[in-house]
C-alpha cells in the first residue's frame, strides 16, 4: 500500500507543478466575480444564473484538468524511460496500475474541491436561502463523476496515446453526460447493426448524467434519498474497478 | 542640424497623418453605428451568432420558469399563473411509464425533475437575468421583449423598468404594434391616460398598416374606448 500512495503522491504533486491549474482557477474567479457583480433590472439577490455559470465552470474544468491528468501518465513514463526504473523498485504492476489512478482521482478531487470551495463563498454573498444537503449531495456525486472518469482515463492510456486518450476521454464524457438518457430511445430509430450498437452503448457505457445533481441544487428540489445515493455510489465504485481492471489487462504483460 | 531638422519634420508629419487617420476612422465608425452597431461589445465578441443565443436564453427563462425543467406542457391562461406545483396527471403518468422501462430510465426519472412545477412569486427575478440578456442580445425578438415587460410589471413590480424595456424595444422594432399596445396598457394601469390613449393610437395605426385582421383590430379600438372611457 505504501507504494501505491508514493506512486499517487507523485501524481497529485504534478497537477500542482504545472500552469493549467491555476489558470483555470484564476478564470474561475474572475468569471464568478463579474457574474455576480451583475445587476439586472436593479433586483437584488438574484443567485441561479450565478450558480449555473459557477457550477459548469467548476465542473468543465475539473474534468478536463482530470482527464488531462490521467491520460498523460503512463505515455509520458514510457516515453521518458522512467516506467522502468520505477518498476525496477519493489513495485508490482498492480501497485503501479492502483498508484496511478489512485493519484490522478485525488489531484482531480483536490482542484475540484478548490473551486467548489471558491464557487460556495461567491454564490453564499448573493444566496438567500442554501440548502447545504444539496450543496453535499451534489459534491460528493460530482467526485464520484471524477472516480469513474479518472479510472476511464487511466485505463485508455494503457491502450492509447496522451491526445488520443484526452479526446476520446471527454469525447464520451460530454456525449454520454448530454445525450446518455436518450440513447435508447434514438437507437430505436436506428437500422439493425446500429440499433443494437446504440442499446450496447446505452446499457455498457457508464452514465456520467447520473452524477449531474446541478437542476436539483440550483432549483431547490428535494434531496436525493440516502439509497439512492448509495446505489450511486456502488455504481461508480462497479465502473471504476471494472476500468482498472481493463488497465491491468494491458498492463500486466506489456514488454517495456 | 539639417538632419534634426528633418526628424521634427518627419516627426511631426507622422503624427499628422496618425491625426488624420484616426479622424477619419472615427467618422467612418460614427456614420456606419447604425449598420454595424459598433459599440455594442457584444455584437463584436459573437458576431451575427448573437440572436440565436439571445433566443435560446429566452428559451432558459421559460425553462427556470418551469423549475429547471426543460419540457413543454400545453398551459392555458389560469394554468400559468398558479404557481409552485401544477397538477397534470396525464403528462406526469406518461412520464412515470417511460421511467418504468428500464433501469437506467428510472435512475434519471429520480434524479432529474419531472414534476410540473412554477417559480413561486419570491423567486420569479430569477428568470431577470436571461430577460435582460435575451433582449440585449436580439433587440428584434419582440416575444421577449413583451414577456420581460409582462414579468417586470405584472409580477416584480417595476413599471419603470417594464417601460424603459418597452421603449427600447420599440425603437428596434418600429413596426412591432403589440410594443404600444402593451406600453397603452401600462399607462393605463398607471392612470395616465393621455399617454395610454396615445400609444393605443399608435398601435391601432401600425395594425392598421401590419393588414391585421378584424378581430385584432377589434381589440385594439376596444383597449382605445377603455382607455377613453376611463380618463374621462
Amino acid at each position: 500500500m505504501k507504494a501505491v500512495f508514493a506512486i499517487a503522491k507523485l501524481v497529485i504533486k504534478e497537477i500542482f507543478r504545472k500552469k493549467d491549474f491555476y489558470v483555470a482557477l484564476i478564470l474561475t474567479g474572475v468569471i464568478l466575480f463579474y457574474a455576480a457583480s451583475l445587476k439586472f433590472y436593479n433586483v437584488s439577490n438574484v443567485v441561479r444564473y450565478l450558480m449555473e455559470i459557477g457550477l459548469m465552470l467548476i465542473f468543465l474544468f475539473s474534468v478536463i484538468l482530470t482527464a488531462a491528468l490521467a491520460a498523460r501518465q503512463v505515455p509520458s513514463e514510457i516515453q521518458n524511460r522512467t516506467i522502468q526504473v520505477l518498476l525496477a523498485k519493489p513495485v508490482s504492476r498492480i501497485q503501479f496500475v492502483a498508484g496511478k489512478f489512485l493519484g490522478a482521482f485525488f489531484a482531480g478531487a483536490m482542484c475540484f474541491v478548490i473551486f467548489y470551495v471558491l464557487f460556495m463563498a461567491v454564490t453564499r454573498t448573493k444566496a438567500e436561502e442554501f440548502s447545504f444537503v444539496l450543496a453535499s449531495q451534489t459534491f460528493y456525486l460530482f467526485l464520484l463523476n471524477l472516480l469513474v472518469l479518472s479510472a476511464m482515463a487511466c485505463s485508455f492510456s494503457y491502450y492509447l496515446t496522451t491526445s488520443a486518450n484526452v479526446s476520446i476521454t471527454l469525447v464520451l464524457y460530454l456525449l454520454i453526460s448530454t445525450y446518455g438518457p436518450g440513447l435508447r430511445e434514438a437507437s430505436e430509430k436506428l437500422f439493425w447493426i446500429n440499433r443494437y450498437l446504440g442499446e450496447a452503448c446505452y446499457y455498457v457505457l457508464p452514465h456520467f448524467e447520473f452524477f449531474d445533481l446541478r437542476q436539483r441544487f440550483i432549483h431547490h428540489w428535494s434531496p436525493l434519498s440516502a439509497n439512492l445515493v448509495i446505489f450511486l455510489t456502488l455504481y461508480a465504485l462497479t465502473y471504476a474497478s471494472f476500468f482498472l481492471w481493463l488497465g491491468w489487462l494491458k498492463f500486466r504483460k506489456q514488454i517495456l | 542640424m539639417t538632419r534634426a531638422v528633418s526628424y521634427w519634420a518627419a516627426g511631426a508629419l507622422w503624427l499628422a497623418l496618425a491625426g488624420f487617420f484616426s479622424f477619419a476612422i472615427d467618422r467612418q465608425l460614427h456614420s456606419s453605428q447604425e449598420v454595424f452597431d459598433f459599440q455594442d461589445a457584444l455584437f463584436r465578441f459573437v458576431g451575427s451568432a448573437k440572436e440565436a443565443i439571445g433566443d435560446t436564453l429566452f428559451l432558459k427563462a421559460d425553462s427556470y420558469y418551469h423549475g429547471g425543467a426543460e419540457m413543454h406542457y400545453e398551459e392555458t391562461h389560469e394554468d400559468l399563473e398558479k404557481e409552485g406545483h401544477v397538477e397534470h396527471a396525464e403528462e406526469e403518468h406518461a412520464r412515470a411509464e417511460e421511467a418504468a422501462s428500464d433501469w437506467i430510465a428510472g435512475i434519471n426519472h429520480k434524479i432529474k425533475s419531472y414534476e410540473h412545477y412554477h417559480l413561486a412569486k419570491m423567486e420569479q427575478k430569477e428568470m431577470l437575468p436571461f430577460f435582460a440578456l435575451a433582449t440585449s442580445l436580439d433587440p428584434h425578438n419582440v416575444e421577449a421583449i413583451l414577456t420581460a415587460a409582462y414579468w417586470l410589471d405584472s409580477h416584480l413590480g417595476k413599471t419603470d423598468a417594464a417601460i424603459e424595456t418597452l421603449l427600447k424595444g420599440e425603437k428596434s422594432n418600429p413596426d412591432a404594434w403589440e410594443i404600444d399596445d402593451s406600453l397603452a396598457k401600462i399607462y393605463s394601469k398607471k392612470k395616465d391616460y393621455r399617454i395610454a390613449e396615445q400609444f393605443c393610437l399608435t398601435a391601432i395605426q401600425k395594425a392598421e398598416r401590419k393588414g391585421e385582421d378584424k378581430e385584432t383590430l377589434g381589440h385594439l379600438q376596444a383597449s382605445l374606448g377603455r382607455i377613453r372611457e376611463l380618463s374621462s
